[in-house]
């Protein structure tokens, strides 16, 4: 799995690539964990554009940044789901808890201060 | 019977793409749309990411999927010799997790139940896990869909 960094502003975007499963998301979770602990950014926007399958591992991986960010007033946002990751947004109850938006312009837009 | 086969892997998290790669390249068979591909790999993933991690918990055991194609149907068994569950109504309530220590969901067997047409689990504690899912696929020979 590819993991792509960068930031914007308070905002820390990262572009996944592959599948993030129970095997992967070890890779995940140091990566983006590493520079959220570094404390300059306040929320997580994920472009899921190359992400090609999603598991409940994932969604594991993704409500521990969700709780991290949210004890620190930040957001976790995400942006062009494949239909496969977003059939498991949808059936985990993700949507309830992460934004999600059309694209990156309008994720930045909406989770500047 | 149509077909079937049988594979046994070491309960490697590597295994977990790899276990599902090949079922759904079994149930291609099917000719299934993109979106029962896509339920079929996840509710596999589910089943042996669960044996990797909870049934093998210390030493790093065998897992065995068996799948057979009857008509337009998918059966997959999922199967390891492990620690069994304790209480296996709790473990398929959605959101319940055994192990809060890994950042799990607990949304495995939600996943396998909603992706699949049946789920039907028969575990011994202290003996190992039986995970047996099947689905139907609605465009198999012939059909125009639904």
């Amino acid at each position: 799995m590819k993991v792509e960094l960068k930031k914007k502003a308070n905002n820390l975007v990262v572009a996944l690539e592959g599948e993030l499963d129970h095997h992967t998301a070890v890779t995940f979770r140091s990566r983006v964990q590493k520079t959220l602990e570094q404390g300059k950014v306040k929320n997580l926007i994920l472009d899921l554009s190359g992400l090609s399958f999603m598991d409940s591992s994932g969604v594991g991986a993704l409500l521990g940044r969700y709780n991290y960010l949210a004890l620190r007033g930040g957001k976790l946002a995400v942006y062009h789901l494949t239909p496969q990751v977003n059939k498991v947004f949808e059936n985990s109850g993700l949507f309830q808890i992460i934004q999600e938006y059309p694209s990156e312009k309008e994720a930045l837009q909406d989770l500047v201060d | 019977m149509d077909n079937y086969m049988t594979l046994e892997i070491p309960g490697k998290s590597q295994n977990e793409a790899f276990a599902r790669v090949v079922v759904a390249a079994f149930a291609s068979q099917l000719d299934p749309t993109l979106e029962e591909i896509n339920d079929i790999k996840t509710a596999v993933s589910e089943a042996v990411t669960n044996a990797v991690i909870h049934a093998y918990p210390r030493e790093e055991g065998k897992i065995i999927l068996r799948s057979w194609l009857n008509n337009n149907c998918l059966e997959v068994e999922v199967i390891d010799y492990g620690t069994g569950i304790q209480d296996l109504e709790i473990a398929r309530e959605p959101l319940y997790t055994s192990r809060p220590d890994l950042e799990r969901s607990g949304m495995g067997f939600s996943l396998m139940e909603k992706f699949m047409d049946k789920l039907e689990v028969v575990t011994v504690v202290g003996q190992g896990t039986l995970v047996k899912m099947q689905k139907v696929i609605r465009r198999a020979h012939g059909d125009s869909g639904s």
